[in-house]
This record gives C-alpha cells, sequence and structure tokens, in this order.
C-alpha cells in the first residue's frame, strides 16, 4: 500500500468510526467527479424502508424531485437511459410506492411520491497531499451537494495553502501516522445543500453500499 | 462533526422519570430545536407508550430473544441482528423510540449483546438528541465516551428515599466513571411551598438543582385517563416550568 492509501483507509475507520457510513474512491453518479472519501450520516427513518422496499432508483428519481407529475418521455430524456429500462425501473419503483403512474390515453406521466433523502450529514473528505488545486476546485464546484469538506494532510501547513482551504470553507484535519491520530486543526464550514438531485445520488450510493456490506454479517 | 447530545433521566421508581421526560420531549418539539429524536425507554417495566401516545410492536429483549434463539438452531437463517433491532425502532410524532425491554431466555446472549452495543452506538450517532428513561440502575447504559453536553437528571419526590436514591446514583457515577459530565437534580410532585425543603435536600445529595415541577392536577387526571402528555394545554405549569430548564440547558445558540 502506497502512503497515501494507507491515509485513506485510516481516514476511512476515523469517519465509520464516528458512526459514518463510507465510500473511498468514490465517484459522483452520473459524472467522472472523484472524490477521495464520502462520508454520510443516515436517519434511521429513511434508511429503513430502503431495506424493506428496496433502495430507490435515485438515477431515474432524482428527475422527479421536483414534485410534480413528469411525462414519461421526458424522464427518458433527461436519464438518458433506454426506453425499456426506464420503463422497467419506474415500474418497479412505482411497485415499490416511491412514486405513481399515471397512464392517461397511452400517454404515462410519473409523480414521485414519499421520497425524503436518507441522511443527516455529507462530509467530503480529501487528500491533500496529492493534487491539491484539483481537489479544492472539486469541492468548490459541488458546493450545495455535500455539509462539510476537509482536507488531510500528515503534514503541517503553509500559510497560504491554509488560506485557500479556508477561502473555500473547507477544514483541515492532520493525521499523525504514528499514532493514528486525526486531529481537526480547523473546522469546516456548514454549507447548506442547494442541488438536492447531486446530493441525493451521492447519498443513496454511500448508504447503499454500505448497507449492503452490513448483510455479510453473521450474527 | 455533528455529535449527539444525550439527555437521560433517573431517580427512585415511581419518583417521575417517564413524566418529566415526556415533558422535556414536549418541550423541545414545541421548541423545534432538534431534528433528529431518538427516545429510549430502557425501564424494564416500560410505561413510555401512554404518556408519548405510542404504539410499541416490539422491544429490543424480543428481538434478541428472536435473534438467539434462530442462532442456536439447525440453520442460522432469518434476518440479521442489525436489521432487527432497526426494525424494533418505532416512530412518533416528530420522534423515533426504541424500548429496550427485557430478555426472558437463559444461557448466554454474549453474542448477540455484542452486536446489540455495537449497533446501539451506530445508531445513536444517526440521532440529534437522545432522550432515555432508565430505572434506577444507569450502569446498564455504559457509553464509549462522555460529551460536555450529556446530562443525566435525577428525578426526587417528596419521599426521604428518592433523596437516599439520588446519592446512591451519584456514588455510582462517581463509582464507575461514568459519561455523565453534567448531573441535575429535579423534584417533581411537591408542594410549591416546598421549595426550600426541596432545595436543602438537594444541597445535602450534592447536585445541583435544575428546578421542580410541583403537584399536577392536568398531569394527574391525564395518568388516570391513559392520556399522553405530549397534548398538555399550552399554558400548563409544568410545560412552562421545563420548557424554562431547557432554555438553560440548551440555550438558544446550542440548537440546530
Ligand atoms: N408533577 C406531577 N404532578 C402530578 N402527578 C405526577 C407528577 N409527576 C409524576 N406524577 C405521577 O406520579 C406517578 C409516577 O410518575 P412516573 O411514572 O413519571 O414515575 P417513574 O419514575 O417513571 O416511575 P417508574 O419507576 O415506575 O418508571 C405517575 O402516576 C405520574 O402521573
Ligand atoms: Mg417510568
Amino acid at each position: 500500500m502506497g502512503q497515501e492509501e494507507l491515509i485513506l483507509a485510516a481516514a476511512a475507520a476515523y469517519f465509520s468510526g464516528k458512526g459514518y457510513y463510507v465510500n473511498t474512491n468514490f465517484t459522483v453518479p452520473g459524472t467522472q467527479i472523484a472524490l477521495d472519501l464520502v462520508a454520510v450520516l443516515p436517519k434511521m427513518r429513511e434508511l429503513k424502508p430502503r431495506l424493506k422496499m428496496g433502495f430507490a432508483p435515485t438515477g431515474i428519481l432524482v428527475h422527479l424531485l421536483d414534485g410534480d407529475w413528469i411525462p414519461f418521455e421526458r424522464i427518458v430524456d433527461k436519464t438518458g437511459f433506454d426506453t425499456n429500462f426506464v420503463g422497467e425501473a419506474l415500474t418497479e419503483a412505482a411497485q415499490n410506492d416511491w412514486v405513481e403512474i399515471d397512464i392517461h390515453k397511452e400517454a404515462a406521466r410519473c409523480r414521485i411520491k414519499n421520497y425524503k433523502i436518507p441522511a443527516r450529514e455529507c462530509v467530503l473528505a480529501f487528500l491533500g497531499t496529492q493534487n491539491f488545486t484539483e481537489k479544492l476546485d472539486t469541492a468548490r464546484a459541488l458546493e450545495g451537494c455535500y455539509h462539510k469538506a476537509f482536507f488531510i494532510f500528515p503534514y503541517s501547513l503553509d500559510d497560504r495553502t491554509t488560506d485557500q482551504i479556508a477561502l473555500m470553507g473547507g477544514g483541515i484535519i492532520k493525521y499523525h501516522q504514528t499514532h493514528g491520530v486525526f486531529q481537526e486543526l480547523m473546522p469546516a464550514q456548514t454549507f447548506d445543500i442547494e442541488s438536492i438531485k447531486r446530493y441525493a445520488l451521492i447519498v443513496e450510493k454511500v448508504l447503499y453500499d454500505n448497507v449492503w456490506v452490513m448483510t455479510e454479517e453473521i450474527i | 462533526m455533528s455529535d449527539t447530545r444525550f439527555i437521560s433521566f433517573s431517580g427512585k421508581g415511581g419518583s417521575g422519570k417517564t413524566t418529566t421526560m415526556s415533558l422535556f420531549l414536549s418541550a423541545i418539539l414545541r421548541r423545534n430545536i432538534f431534528k433528529e429524536i431518538l427516545v429510549i425507554d430502557a425501564d424494564p417495566d416500560a410505561n413510555l407508550s401512554e404518556t408519548l401516545n405510542i404504539h410499541v410492536e416490539t422491544t429490543l429483549g424480543e428481538v434478541l430473544d428472536k435473534r438467539k434463539k434462530e442462532l442456536e438452531g439447525p440453520a442460522a437463517a432469518g434476518t440479521k441482528l442489525r436489521f432487527l433491532i432497526w426494525d424494533s425502532i418505532g416512530h412518533g410524532n416528530g420522534f423515533d423510540f426504541l424500548v429496550m425491554g427485557h430478555t426472558t431466555g437463559t444461557g448466554c446472549y454474549c453474542s448477540v449483546n455484542s452486536v446489540l452495543n455495537e449497533v446501539l452506538v451506530e445508531t445513536v450517532t444517526m440521532y440529534d438528541l437522545v432522550l432515555i428513561d432508565f430505572d434506577a440502575g444507569i450502569e446498564h447504559f455504559s457509553r464509549r465516551s462522555g460529551n460536555p453536553s450529556d446530562t443525566l437528571i435525577i428525578t426526587c419526590d417528596p419521599s426521604r428515599l428518592s433523596f437516599d436514591t439520588a446519592k446512591r446514583i451519584k456514588r455510582l457515577i462517581e463509582e464507575l466513571a461514568l459519561p455523565y459530565e453534567r448531573q441535575f437534580l429535579m423534584g417533581c410532585r411537591f408542594d410549591q411551598n416546598q421549595k426550600a425543603l426541596f432545595n436543602g435536600l438537594a444541597e445535602e445529595v450534592g447536585l445541583e438543582v435544575l428546578g421542580m415541577i410541583a403537584y399536577d392536577a392536568e398531569i394527574a387526571t391525564k395518568n388516570l385517563l391513559g392520556e399522553d402528555l405530549l397534548s398538555l394545554t399550552p399554558d400548563n405549569p409544568s410545560i412552562k416550568t421545563v420548557q424554562g430548564i431547557l432554555k438553560q440547558l440548551v440555550p438558544d445558540s446550542e440548537t440546530i
């Protein structure tokens, strides 16, 4: 394992030890945007039904989030998926009570039913040791899709780097490898969620993957 | 990072734990200061369902019994304990709840208990606030770490014995180094004229006084009729008292 991977693994353990559901080396669904680490705190009330009903087909549901009836063709257009695939996914989603489908004179339209975002908090963490500027840009670009962003360094920072992070509202965590300690040196600003769609895509994926891992438990 | 806040209630049997906790929940919901709230009934003789008007489908004790039995069977199939625990969490109007209950089987619960502890620690982090109604023995619920806002409220009714119990609980916390950073005494069912007497006895116990809820006919009537305490009239004096206390305990600057 390289140094970077080691720190990332330790950071994942750090966040999951605090109760977060974590994915490392995460690609934001539907994009090429790569994140070192995403940590999500679920909401029990929303997490539970996902086990019963199946996880929401978020890639399709996000296009219904605005709340009104949306014609089937428009959903297909927006997702860019194949018509049959979207049709099947929506039929299943209707069976699982995520959406309602209304068919009128052979034209179908859909509306989201009781969808709520299943997360209490979403935190991004970036290793600052590699591609720092790029990651800073990513954090900036995704603003409104997460609550907090942290940059992790295994060493102390110069003022310039600190300022750059502070300016985008990020926090700084110093990792002391010998002791396995993560020190929050600069708190992160808490952002409001403004891009519900992308936020939903991120947290649903992280929760889904983590619950899947939990099903392997023996007891 | 977002920390979960704990407010726990303990005290002699019948001293007013459940009533006081329900009043706190009611005041919290009225002020709308926490988004995700979990109420835990950790008293084996749970009676929270009445004071909070909730329907308890299953207790943690029942879930542990069920899973233990399954695991002892020939094919250890069935739902994993974690998900059974999730299932045992009920949903009220503005809060979730979990009733601990008790196990009834014999033999070793070590394996299921270790998972239970693990899952409980993870579960509480999903909430902004956790309210816990204990019996007098708070030692069963040790947590991994204390946090500066963790609060224990010990209730005392107008009986000598309840102050002795309060002393015992305080000693227990010291001996076991339980992680309650803030501990208070709270009077329940006293007469308004007994304030000085209550304060004197509290001083003997050596705990800071949080306040006193006087005997309240509306509460007593609701109890007799089996009605919940979330629907007290807005100008109910006990609710008013608790609202004041809550402002002290959770100032506006600390709300979410
Ligand atoms: N301020 C009050 N005014 C009138 N009645 C009260 C008051 N506080 C509590 N009571 C009544 O006292 C009784 C005991 O209260 P409560 O059930 O809250 O105590 P508890 O400590 O939870 O008891 P247990 O140990 O059995 O769980 C109940 O009948 C309740 O209605
Ligand atoms: Mg009680």
